[in-house]
């Protein structure tokens, strides 16, 4: 049996083609933390942090959940040991109304195992997001353009919004946008300084190809920014700033499961993602999880394996080489204005970047074209013009008919409102 | 009605190309998947081609161009629109084939063969520079001596230079090659999973040129899917050599190239959304570090008296040292060293050649020599 490198102990795992003991490996990922948290402000004595977790539709929740656990776990020891300082942890489950049942039960749980006190908890649910279908406008993309019109169709409820969206990698972009606005306007809502996201090195990596893949390459700086901005149409327009940090972008993936099964967090999950983390870890059935169908994969999960395999193959340089690439990218200089689906700063213009690369007129050659034909060439589509960034032109073109979207101003205060209709507070937790 | 009704109704139930609507359709684009006929394919694919010639200004009136020509789909197809452009929109260019003969028994000369015809069916001139006549060595010889995991490496740097060498030859400063959009997106994933900084923000760069070289390469077909080219090659019936090279891609560019394949499975404007991010990746401006003043030489300049003498062997010309157009010691070939890279490949490998050799030896002949012989087998 391998012996621990760095304590002669007997190891328990490889990580990195190091063979580990437990305690070194513990040691080995919270020392990785040290870092980021020497970054905080810390010479306050609470700090506030806001950590996000998506619990919904999305496929990512599971793994979201996982990250956050391991996160939470990282927090609480640091805040326990750091002499003076603590941290003030708000986790911020986006959730719908399906996926909320199980988050009190997680909530009573964590609290027991920690004895931790400074820790809240807040849902969301993301029907506030299309506050109640009245700021909805239809967005329609054809033919490299893009136009918007008041929204005819009402969705029930969050699924109903969600599955209107036939395309599955498209619901993945349009869940992305949805969290990353949503935490935004919370942050802003909540005066929080500081919002500590739980992605983990394979996500990040997955997240900056996937980004590069869909066209979307000028956005990863912006997800990647320590410094994150949000734009306020109060009495005179301002921006609310706050400092965002990926803590777990040095942590592989199989690490994450590691320190889980380690640590034994597995009993801080919600049932059904106990029996999805059985599922994926064991190395028998673990390989029904590999992608059989392409066509019917999204482009994340896609992205999502080649790094796993990468990472079991022994190649977890490259995905910290991808996260390393990313952090170093900028935003272009000259003109940039606010793409107005996903919020991130574009070179506009992507339409006729599009026109310029694909020719859409036909051969005039032998019988002429029908008349008809011209109306297909520049069809007059309905509704407002609009110019949307590269990314979204080419992502939402598949969303389907009843694709919506609430095209508004800067966030004004009037959502402060709805955003706390729709927070369900447990005042005995508070 | 939608437009694939539309199309289907108007001559019964004959589909309708969703361009013209006149003509029968015959073809899914792959860029769009529009389906589209014939005629309107060969339309948009050469139409295409003249906007990005015309938009990045990739020719002047009069000038003398040379076609890499390799016999394989992307640069016969290649040749072939260059001179139909060329006559159609009157470019004024004097195109000129330039080959270049690594010396793969077995392959480059069967591919060779088909750039002989090309010559012949265009009407074009024809030059052919070779591995053995430059350096001295092949690359089934390389292979033989270095191992097939480098071949690349040694093949690409070679290239480059025969090529620059070629057209110099001929008294050109300009040469196109048929690196198309799966290429180009190709190399843009390829240098973010590798992490290589200084190629990033040029990735998908149209026109590039060797610090101080007068040759430029330019990618007239950095929009053209490989499958429209692939098409385009097909319907037209142009002679052109199928076979890869035997000396396969690195293991890890392969993983990265199946990834892109089953990525455009699920969203076919992946390549062109690859390209767009590549357009516009920028790095962040490095970190000034401090600088310490340095003392002055003996002879009062501030230059430092000593040069770096890297692993491989090259020395440092160091800020200073680099001027535009420095050239190598030994081949006279441009570089930023006082030896090119292709000179120190080709020391390293004179270092691990045998010493004695047989005559008519064909063991250093590769794997394509092997294929062709048992293809031309038979029972």
């Amino acid at each position: 049996m391998p012996t621990c490198q760095r304590c002669e102990e007997p190891a328990v795992l490889t990580s990195r083609k190091q063979p580990f003991c437990k305690d070194c490996f513990i040691k080995f990922i919270r020392g990785k933390q040290r870092k980021v948290v020497q970054s905080l402000n810390i010479k306050d004595k609470i700090v506030d942090v806001l950590v996000p977790i998506s619990f919904d539709l999305s496929n990512t929740s599971y793994v979201s959940f996982n990250n956050a656990i391991v996160l939470l776990d990282i927090l609480i020891n640091f805040s326990k040991s750091l002499y003076k300082s603590y941290f003030k942890i708000t986790m911020l489950f986006l959730v719908t109304a399906e996926s909320s049942a199980n988050i009190k039960s997680f909530y009573t749980t964590l609290k027991e195992r920690y004895q931790f006190t400074n820790i809240d908890i807040k849902i969301l649910d993301l029907m506030a997001f299309i506050r109640n279908n009245e700021s909805l406008y239809n967005i329609n993309v054809h033919n490299n353009r893009a136009t918007s019109f008041p929204s005819v169709h009402k969705f029930e409820s969050f699924e109903d919004y969600i599955s209107s969206i036939t395309n599955t990698s498209t619901r993945e972009d349009l869940l992305f946008n949805i969290h990353w606005t949503v935490i935004k306007i919370f942050a802003y809502l909540h005066n929080f300084p500081t919002v500590l996201y739980s992605n983990s090195m394979g996500n990040i990596a997955t997240k900056i190809l996937s980004n590069i893949v869909k066209g979307k390459g000028i956005e990863i700086s912006q997800i990647l920014e320590e410094s994150q901005t949000l734009e306020i149409a109060d009495d005179e327009k301002k921006q609310f700033s706050f400092q965002a940090f990926y803590p777990l972008k040095d942590v592989l993936n199989t690490e994450i499961f590691q320190y889980i099964k380690l640590l034994n967090l597995t009993d801080l999950l919600p049932s059904d993602l106990q029996r999805q983390y059985e599922i994926i870890n064991d190395e028998e059935t673990g390989s029904n999880n590999k992608i059989l169908n392409v066509k019917t994969a999204t482009l994340n999960q896609l992205i999502n394996e080649y790094f796993n395999d990468l990472e079991k193959n022994g190649y977890s340089t490259i995905v910290s080489t991808v996260v390393s690439t990313g952090s170093k990218l900028a935003i272009p200089k000259g003109e940039l204005k606010e793409c107005p689906l996903c919020g991130f700063k574009m070179p506009g213009g992507a339409s006729k970047w599009l026109d310029h690369i694909t020719v859409n007129s036909p051969c005039e050659d032998g019988e002429s074209p029908s008349p008809s034909s011209s109306e297909n060439h520049n069809p007059q589509l309905s509704g407002n013009p609009l110019d949307i960034c590269y990314g979204c032109l080419v992502s939402f073109d598949t969303a389907g008919e009843k694709f919506s979207w609430p095209i508004a101003e800067p966030v004004s205060m009037s959502e402060k409102e709805i955003l706390n209709e729709y927070i369900i507070s447990d005042d005995d937790d508070e | 009605m939608t437009n694939d009704e539309k199309t289907k109704t108007k001559k019964g139930n004959l589909k309708l190309c969703e361009l013209c609507k006149s003509r029968k359709q015959a073809i899914k684009r792959p860029k769009n998947l529009q389906k589209i006929c014939k005629e309107c394919f060969y339309h948009v694919f050469e139409t295409e081609i003249h906007q990005t010639i015309v938009s990045n200004n990739l020719f002047f009136p009069g000038e003398k161009v040379a076609i890499g020509a390799s016999g394989g789909k992307d640069s016969t197809v290649l040749a072939y629109v260059l001179k139909l452009l060329n006559e159609r929109y009157n470019y004024g260019l004097e195109l000129v084939l330039l080959s270049i003969d690594e010396g793969i028994v077995g392959y480059r000369d069967d591919s060779l063969a088909t750039v002989q015809r090309n010559k012949i069916q265009y009407n074009l001139p024809l030059e052919i520079v070779s591995y053995r006549d430059l350096y001295n060595w092949t690359m089934d010889e390389i292979v033989s001596c270095a191992g097939i995991r480098n071949s690349c490496t040694y093949c690409g740097v070679l290239r480059r230079q025969a090529l620059d060498r070629g057209a110099a030859k001929l008294g050109i400063n300009h040469v196109v090659t048929g690196h198309n959009a799966d290429d180009m997106a190709e190399t843009v994933l390829m240098n973010i999973l590798r992490g290589d900084l200084a190629r990033l923000e040029n990735s998908t760069t149209i026109c590039t040129k060797s610090s101080g070289s007068p040759i430029k390469r330019s990618k007239p077909f950095k929009y053209i899917y490989q499958k429209e080219i692939v098409l385009y090659a097909h319907y037209k019936k142009l002679d052109y050599f199928s076979t890869e090279c035997t000396y396969a891609p690195e293991a890890f560019r392969g993983t990265a190239r199946v990834l892109m394949k089953n990525l455009e499975k699920i969203r076919s404007s992946c390549i062109t959304d690859i390209i767009y991010s590549g357009e516009n990746l920028v790095l962040k401006e490095k970190k000034k570090r401090q600088q310490f003043k340095k003392k002055q030489n003996a002879n009062g300049s501030k230059e430092p008296t000593e040069v770096e003498i890297r692993n491989d062997g090259s020395i440092s010309l160091g800020k200073h040292g680099f001027k535009d157009g420095n050239r190598c010691t030994r081949c006279g070939y441009l570089s930023s060293n006082t030896i090119c890279k292709a000179c120190m490949l080709l020391e390293g490998l004179e270092k691990s050649k045998a010493k004695i050799m047989l005559e008519n030896d064909g063991v250093t002949d590769g794997a394509a020599k092997l294929t062709r012989t048992l293809e031309s087998l038979t029972f």
